[in-house]
């Protein structure tokens, strides 16, 4: 008991006594109170037939409780993915190791100090509310238990079962990098849907609120949201009292899937954690003649032209030394998917590419790119380049550039065929978006110093943008006219250069 | 009838292969070693397979075959055996920056499976032996590398360990904590095994009950120290030689040491014959033996001397 009790006082303390602790807190309370418009706001979040319920513990507990069901689980689980990563990082690994530490208790212990961390979040998440609904005054009476309860019985087990599955992401070896993050944006996405529409959570809360409104004003024909929605200015929104409701047998029993869920994954993770051993004998498996002839004939003869291009200007040597820093370590399975996705591009149909393909092509290159900006700081070899490198900025720019033709190669097939075809609108926002991408990519990695920021953010918006077609977030554009009507292709460019030059600002002050 | 001694450690044909690019390379190859209670010095050069065969015996490795046996039991099959007995200070190792010295202690103890009072009195004992108690309460992330490496030392003998791998521990540490430390460990030798890796031979020489030499994952040399000594006793010589002669020397024998003296050099010379007719013979020291074993110019001598 002891162990396991030191356990999570070390590993709690060293987590939140990081500055990065206090920013998390004062980030999500600033969430929370940006969840909860006033009335006459620019826009609206929990919207039940054109009316919401006035700003009362009852109303603001269950929309608390829906916020976090739905946003906390992306959130959370990237924030509290490090907890084995840390102790690797920081070498702590070495000193745990050799201690009778069993990897249950280690990992129980890692899983309790993030469910303390989650609780915190939403403590003060609460603990934000109430000060919401002080502020909008619309009821000053303050009742804890309908502020706290959907808290316990919708956002708990959620957080629980997002504990365990960082853990778990963390013990298994291939979800421990960037293919986990991009993994987990895809889980989540995909569990949205059986969220909002769950019998038992609060899918089935959502269904009886909006049966109470329809009872309540049965003339009233206005619209549904529960996510952001700009206010319309012909729809006053309206409100109305909710009395609230009290727990029951059936969301307790809704309760048990994701309780489940936690302990599977717990299960998982003990069975797959190394215990901070290398493995001893790996795996000696010759090489396919696939990959021998992909090495030969595509990879060294495409070095050859590299270095034979790359002769005459010193920032072109360079270009292909970070190019060369980029690209080692990936698998050469990954240089074949490239390879597949350009010869796709040249022959599926353009709508296809356009909105599918080539989309997939850049994400394809999310966990190279991601490396833009920190290699050094990973690699500890921050100081080693400071007094070696000529100049920052060109040192910053062939980064840069490594970069961009890195997702160039990515595009190659397309780019050869709009030339061919001469959609030059296209090729310029073939550029625009790889400019993006790759300033997004730098900017995150050299700012947090970590792969994990660009492959989250890149990835969400990557997905609301070319592939949702989401016009404010599209940086490709796949709705090429209205993009170009709305201004997006400028706002993009206009973004990528600021952060280009951020970045490269940065790192030469370093 | 004569008592047989009870060997703590036995490593039985311990070997393990880690992969280097598309080939299998063996860090350690069919190593074999007993332990007995007292300071073992493991030597060897940089990329010797020594820290590989301590994360082995810390039970951190699992190697790729041999057996190891602690105090009669298995410890591969069952490296809990040994972990509550073990203290472990790696050659690379980190602390949770964020918590104090004393915090970082009694988490150490914690994963140890110590109870509070104990481990708290543990505690103060070995800061003020490690004369840490200044800094007791300040953050890890403000000491300095010979500071960071005691608190290592101090999370390592924590459990009162019967086993205790330490490699490298005197990197990062001044003259003074150096000898410091050789004295501590020289206090805790007595019923307890002590493995002390190093490549720093003067740091085991006066403390360590027997050596073990390691080259190229394997085991060269395993004896007393003073047996070691006496291998090489009718092999070294010393001799005073000029500036110009000095560059040909080195090239044609071991030099363990040399000093400038005036416009000539005194050198240390490791060498299974006399080097010149001037080279007078000389006591032997742990670093001529070291060399002697180690070193590629020792099968020279031997083909300068056939020739």
């Amino acid at each position: 008991m002891n162990t396991l009790w030191q356990c999570i006082l070390a590993d709690f303390k060293q987590r939140t006594r990081q500055q990065s602790f206090i920013v998390t807190l004062l980030s999500m309370s600033v969430l929370t109170l940006l969840f909860f418009p006033s009335l006459d706001a620019q826009y609206q979040t929990l919207v039940i037939n054109g009316y919401r319920g006035i700003y009362n513990s009852e109303w603001l507990g269950i929309c608390l409780a829906m916020l976090n069901v739905l946003f906390l689980p992306i959130i959370c689980f990237y924030l509290i993915k490090n907890g084995l990563e840390l102790d690797r990082q920081s070498m702590t690994s070495e000193l745990i190791a050799a201690t009778p530490v069993s990897k249950l208790t280690y990992l129980f212990s890692k899983w309790c100090t993030n469910v303390f961390i989650l609780v915190c979040i939403v403590l003060v998440m609460l603990f934000s509310i109430i000060l919401i609904q002080l502020y909008y005054g619309e009821s000053y009476q303050i009742n804890i238990w309908a502020l706290a309860w959907p808290q316990l019985v919708f956002v708990m087990p959620m957080l629980l079962a997002v504990a365990s599955l960082a853990i778990m992401f963390e013990s298994i070896k291939w979800l421990k990098g960037g293919v986990g993050n991009v993994v987990y944006f895809f889980l989540w996405t995909a569990s949205i849907v059986s969220t909002v529409e769950s019998v038992s959570g609060i899918g089935s809360l959502l269904s009886q609120i909006e049966a109470e409104v329809a009872e309540l004003f049965p003339l009233q024909q206005g619209s549904t949201n529960i996510g952001i929605n700009i206010a319309n200015e012909t729809e006053k929104i309206k409100t109305f009292i909710w009395q609230g409701i009290e727990p029951t047998a059936i969301h307790l029993l809704g309760t048990m899937p994701l309780l489940l869920v936690c302990l599977i994954c717990f299960i998982f993770a003990v069975i797959y954690f190394d215990r901070f051993s290398k493995n001893s004998l790996p795996e000696n498996k010759p090489t396919s003649w696939l990959i021998k002839t992909v090495n030969t004939h595509v990879i060294n003869r495409l070095d050859a032209l590299f270095v034979i291009l790359a002769k005459p200007f010193s920032f072109t040597r360079f270009l292909r030394l970070e190019l060369k820093l980029l690209l080692k370590g990936h698998s050469s399975y990954w240089i074949i998917g490239l390879l597949l996705l350009n010869i796709i591009q040249l022959f599926i149909s353009q709508q296809l590419l356009v909105s599918m393909v080539l989309p997939i092509s850049w994400l394809w290159c999310v966990l190279v790119l991601s490396q833009l900006g920190q290699l050094e700081k990973q690699a500890n070899t921050v100081e080693l380049i400071t007094y070696s490198k000529k100049s920052a900025v060109l040192q910053s720019l062939a980064s840069y550039s490594a970069g961009w033709v890195v997702l160039a190669m990515a595009s190659s097939g397309s780019l050869v065929r709009f030339a061919f075809m001469a959609e030059w609108i296209l090729l310029t926002q073939i550029f625009i978006a790889i400019s993006f991408s790759v300033s997004l990519a730098y900017f995150c990695g050299a700012f947090t110093g970590t792969k994990r920021m660009f492959e989250i953010l890149y990835t969400a918006i990557w997905y609301i943008g070319p592939i949702q077609a989401a016009l404010y977030l599209d940086f490709f554009g796949v709705n090429s006219a209205a993009s170009w009507q709305a201004g997006i292709p400028y706002y993009f460019a206009a973004i990528s250069i600021v952060l280009l030059m951020l970045t490269v600002r940065a790192k030469s002050t370093h | 009838m004569k008592r047989e001694v009870i060997m703590l450690l036995d490593v039985q044909s311990l070997s393990h292969q880690y992969q280097s690019g598309k080939h299998a390379t063996f860090a350690i190859k069919s190593l074999s070693l007993q332990v007995k209670p007292g300071i073992l010095g493991l030597l060897g050069s940089n990329g010797a397979g020594k820290s590989s065969l301590m994360r082995i015996l810390a039970t951190i490795t699992k190697p790729s075959e041999g057996k190891i046996f602690w105090q009669g039991q298995d410890i591969i099959k069952s490296p809990q055996l040994l972990r509550s007995e073990l203290g472990y200070l790696p050659q690379y190792f980190g602390v949770y920056d964020q918590l104090s010295g004393v915090e970082f202690l009694q988490y150490m103890a914690g994963m140890k499976g110590l109870n509070d009072s104990v481990a708290n009195q543990t505690i103060d004992d070995l800061l003020n032996k490690l004369n840490l108690t200044h800094a007791a309460h300040l953050p890890l992330k403000g000491y300095s590398g010979g500071m960071k490496q005691r608190i290592g030392i101090a999370q390592a003998l924590l459990n009162d360990p019967k086993l205790l791998i330490i490699d490298e521990p005197t990197v990062g540490l001044d003259p003074q904590e150096r000898a410091n430390f050789r004295q501590l460990l020289t206090e805790l030798a007595d019923e307890r095994c002590i493995i002390f890796s190093t490549h720093i031979v003067a740091d085991v020489e006066s403390i360590a009950d027997h050596i073990a030499i390691m080259q190229t994952g394997e085991l060269i040399q395993y004896d007393s120290t003073s047996d070691l000594q006496a291998k090489v006793a009718n092999k070294c010589w010393q001799l005073t030689a000029s500036f110009t002669e000095l560059k040909q020397i080195q090239h044609d024998f071991i030099v363990s040491h040399s000093l400038r003296k005036g416009d000539k050099v005194e050198l240390n010379i490791v060498a299974d014959f006399s080097p010149d007719e001037r080279a007078v013979s000389r006591a032997p020291t742990l670093e001529d033996a070291y060399l002697y074993y180690t070193s590629n110019k020792r099968t020279q001598t031997h083909f300068m001397r056939a020739s």
